[in-house]
């Protein structure tokens, strides 16, 4: 007996070298690893046993809300919760950047279908992120909430009036803040709807221009971008901007695969404009210059 | 009494002996796997992969011994070691691995279901951090002297990311916005091995055949005018090349007619068993993938509606709703006349015939031809070229799909071929989330993608270096993809996983075998298309949905990235939801299908299902 009760303590010793964590970052582990379903149980925990409003409370009230709604497969009654998680956090400490980001989430919940059965509060989800573009104009979650409020009106793709009201709502921000964190982004979505739902090219182009100009937050998306520029700024007749682009898409995109394509483009221009005198760069990508000859 | 109590006696130390044995037994197994106080502080780093091919384990195996020798890994008793587990079984072993917590430290990312979608941030570590330095192994002193001075210093400057060609493209994940593994090699593009031997001795029966009078049918036939069903004109050039007794074809009818010739070489060479080209389910479709770009990419061109460089299956079938193509388009036509040609080259049956079968055939010299990747060329060559007896061996060559040339029938449907500049890095690594070992996980594989390291690794493998300034070896660089070319757009009812793509594959092997006309495999794809149920529209509605699931998921890598931000102050986690964000914005929730779709049937509502 006593020889079992040595070798079972020992195996236990062989096997647990882990060291104990505390239950927050156990919990942050586990919502960084998407095991939303065990980071739930722990953050719910913490919850109760902290004190509320205090930092650990809302670090928990956030995380279980998240986990609570992202959680897979979706589950109404976590679903709720998450519901009521965010609005907590709104209520508790609005201020907080919690709260305003509980605000925001909250209006994804909303506006999100999460199963099919899911019904989706347009309306609710409009007055979030309404609310926190008018109360925080200046701030990056304004312009986040502002270019999700203009998403709710431009997926109308049925009905251009409402897509109109989206696009409305994007041109007045950046007019009063051209260059937020996010314009790059805004422009982009200008210009996917002026070029695929209304129709006005030369607009696409000046907002992917726009777009380009700031910076791309998601880089990419130049592989695709670039081309559309070069091809529609020579349909417009913008030849400077078709040149460049299709250069850039040699020497800053050869693996678009359109590089290929660049290359006969502005041989074509050639052709058609010798006074130009337009380079074509080389495509340099693969190359066995470094060969030693085995 | 006493035999009772003696039994139960053995019995207790029968249990006691064998729970002792198992426990030591736990003990020795785990030191030699770098754990427990037994270990002796040895750090063993497995690293799990499926590559079975000549060669690979080999190349891996003295990049390891290399590893293992270096004076800091002798000084930390680091050792790695490589498991090599057959495809077979290798999702099921990485399947339960992971699941159970015992997975090897390095694991090649790929055909368990555990190793990628939403698991991937499960099970294994976000690299987004480790790839922004400069890649140690790559400074000055661990690079060959032939490097030139400027791209030593670029080497020992850029980003771990940025020395791979493809800037670690294969290893980078969209959904999660990170990087989830390491490539360490480009798995050669497709292209087309030859028996020089025998392509010789084809040229050289098509050159005499030439002067014959009258010539043989199947010379007369190719040479006709095409109005008349010929392939390609008799020319000086085509002349030339067959005066040219190793060049391979440098165009489709070149190809055609030394296939053509192949029923009279038979006699010549004495093997009955010869045939053009070595096809099977596993190669035949490797000539229909390859030509379908070059047949239809003006057709797929004209249907890329938002111009963002992709035609889509959706934007594709709506132009097929939009009449703005159709199976009798002469680009259409000539793809699958062009492709039924080219597979009655192929042996009877082909489709019963497996990857395997068909290498085989090829390397023992019963095919002038086979079409496969860069990943079987070291077992190809190897077996064409190893044989015992020294008169069956022959020497492989290797060239690209060759175009229909001037003059030469579809010729003028041609745009140009497909080009191969997006390749990705593939044989990508990751670690183990669990692993205990990370940072020597990660050394060993910034040891591996090391200019030296990953150089001298692909050419012993057979592979093609990843590292930005490294080449293949000789025998391996026709395989270095090809940037010559357009972007890879096409026309096929064959993508989509769909009832429709089905039908059309379906459709598809049975018109390439020769079982059924085009009007027939043409009849059925387009009824497929128009079906109520089961056809275009509720493919438009799948694909949708399918955004819509991809919008959805994203919020999820959205909301962690927040969580990272605000709960630690991870420096990293502001750009990358703002990655994030703009991707979600600009996809709209994937409405821009909805949108197309009331430009394509402005009288119908969006179907739902």
């Amino acid at each position: 007996m006593k020889t079992q009760f040595i070798c079972f303590a020992l195996l236990y010793s062989l096997l647990s070298w882990a060291e104990p964590i505390s239950p927050m970052d156990e919990a942050y582990e586990q919502l960084t690893r998407y095991n939303f379903k065990e980071s739930l149980v722990l953050f719910r925990q913490i919850q109760k046993e902290a004190e509320s409003g205090s930092n650990e409370w809302l670090k928990a009230t956030f995380g279980l809300a998240v986990s609570c709604q992202h959680n897979s497969p979706p589950d109404t009654a976590l679903l709720e919760e998450a519901e009521k998680q965010y609005k907590l956090l709104v209520s508790t400490k609005p201020e907080s950047a919690y709260g305003k980001r509980a605000k925001l989430f909250l209006g994804r919940l909303l506006e999100i279908q999460d199963h099919h059965k899911d019904e989706v509060d347009l309306e609710g989800a409009r007055t979030c992120y309404s609310e926190l573009s008018t109360d925080y104009p200046n701030e990056e979650i304004g312009d986040e909430a502002l270019l999700r409020l203009a998403g709710t009106y431009t997926q109308q793709v049925d009905d251009l009036a409402e897509v109109k009201k989206g696009v409305v709502l994007l041109e007045e921000w950046l007019t009063k803040r051209p260059d937020n964190p996010l314009a790059s982004a805004m422009y982009e979505v200008l210009a996917e709807v002026y070029f695929t739902q209304l129709g006005e090219r030369t607009k696409a182009l000046d907002a992917w221009l726009a777009a380009d100009e700031r910076g791309l937050l998601l880089n990419v998306t130049a592989r695709s971008m670039y081309w559309r520029i070069a091809v529609v700024a020579e349909q417009e007749g913008r030849l400077d901007t078709a040149i460049a682009y299709y250069q850039k898409i040699i020497t800053d995109q050869a693996r678009s695969g359109r590089a290929f394509d660049s290359q006969l483009a502005l041989k074509r221009l050639q052709g058609e404009y010798p006074d130009r005198q337009i380079t074509i760069p080389k495509i340099e990508l693969f190359s066995d210059d470094m060969g030693d000859g085995k | 009494m006493n035999f009772k109590k003696n039994l139960n006696l053995f019995g207790l130390i029968f249990l006691l002996v064998a729970f002792l044995v198992s426990v030591a037994r736990v003990v020795m197994l785990s030191a030699e796997s770098g754990e427990g106080p037994l270990s002796g502080g040895k750090k063993v780093i497995r690293l799990l992969h499926w590559q079975l091919e000549p060669g690979y384990r080999e190349a891996m195996q003295d990049a390891i011994d290399s590893y293992n020798k270096l004076p800091h890994v002798v000084e930390a008793n680091v050792e790695v070691r490589q498991m090599a587990v057959t495809e077979r079984v290798y999702e099921q072993f990485l399947n339960v691995h992971l699941i159970s917590g015992t997975a090897p430290d390095i694991v090649e990312k790929g055909k368990a279901r555990m190793a990628g979608g939403h698991f991937t941030a499960r099970y294994f570590e976000p690299l987004a951090d480790h790839v922004k330095d400069p890649n140690p192994y790559n400074a000055r002193e661990y690079l060959p002297e032939r490097v030139p001075e400027e791209l030593v210093k670029l080497l020992a400057t850029i980003p771990w990311r940025e020395s791979f060609i493809d800037g670690m493209r294969g290893g980078w994940d969209d959904t999660l916005q990170n990087y989830f593994a390491v490539p360490s090699a480009f798995w050669g593009p497709v292209r087309l091995y030859y028996n020089e031997k025998m392509m010789m001795k084809a040229k050289g029966l098509v050159r005499r055949s030439m002067d014959a009078q009258p010539q043989p049918d199947w010379l007369a036939n190719a040479l006709r005018p095409l109005e008349d069903g010929g392939y390609l004109p008799d020319t000086p050039e085509l002349r030339a090349w067959l005066d040219n007794p190793k060049e391979p074809p440098q165009t489709l009818g070149q190809l055609l007619l030394v296939c053509f010739s192949v029923p009279e070489l038979r006699s010549e060479v004495g093997d009955s068993r010869l045939v053009p080209i070595s096809g099977s389910s596993y190669g035949g479709g490797m000539f229909a993938g390859n030509y379908l770009v070059p047949f239809t990419a003006r057709l797929a061109i004209d249907a890329d509606y938002d111009l963002d460089s992709d035609t889509s299956a959706v934007e594709m079938r709506a132009a097929w709703r939009k009449k703005e193509w159709d199976f009798n388009d002469p680009h259409m036509r000539g793809y699958f006349e062009a492709i039924q040609l080219i597979s009655a080259q192929f042996p009877p049956g082909f489709l019963g015939l497996d990857r395997e079968q068909s290498n085989r055939r090829f390397t023992q010299g019963h095919a002038m031809m086979i079409a496969t990747g860069g990943w079987d060329a070291i077992s190809i060559f190897q077996g064409a070229e190893n044989k015992t007896n020294p008169e069956d061996r022959f020497h492989v060559g290797v060239t690209d799909f060759p175009m229909p040339g001037p003059g030469e029938r579809w010729h003028h449907l041609i745009e140009a071929r497909a080009s191969e500049a997006g390749i990705s890095a593939g044989a990508p690594y990751a670690i183990y989330q669990q692993s205990r070992n990370k940072e020597w996980a990660l050394d060993f594989m910034r040891y591996l993608t090391s200019f030296k390291v990953n150089e001298e690794f692909n050419r012993q493998a057979g592979w093609i270096p990843c590292i930005v300034g490294t080449s293949p070896s000789e025998r391996m660089k026709p395989f270095t993809p090809i940037t010559r070319g357009i972007k890879n757009q096409s026309i096929s009812l064959g993508r989509g996983s769909d009832h429709v793509s089905s039908e059309f594959n379906g459709q598809f092997l049975l018109y390439q075998t020769g079982d059924i006309p085009y009007e027939q495999m043409v009849e059925v794809s387009e009824a497929a298309m128009r079906e109520d149920r089961m056809g275009l529209n509720r493919f438009w509605f799948m694909e949708w949905q399918k955004e819509r699931d991809n919008y959805r998921n994203l919020e999820r890598m959205l909301a962690v990235q927040t969580c990272r931000q605000l709960m630690t102050g991870a420096e990293d986690a502001v750009d990358k939801y703002r990655a994030g964000l703009s991707k979600s914005a600009v996809d709209n929730g994937g409405e821009h299908l909805r949108s197309l779709w009331y430009q394509v049937n402005p009288d119908d509502d969006f179907p739902n299902f």
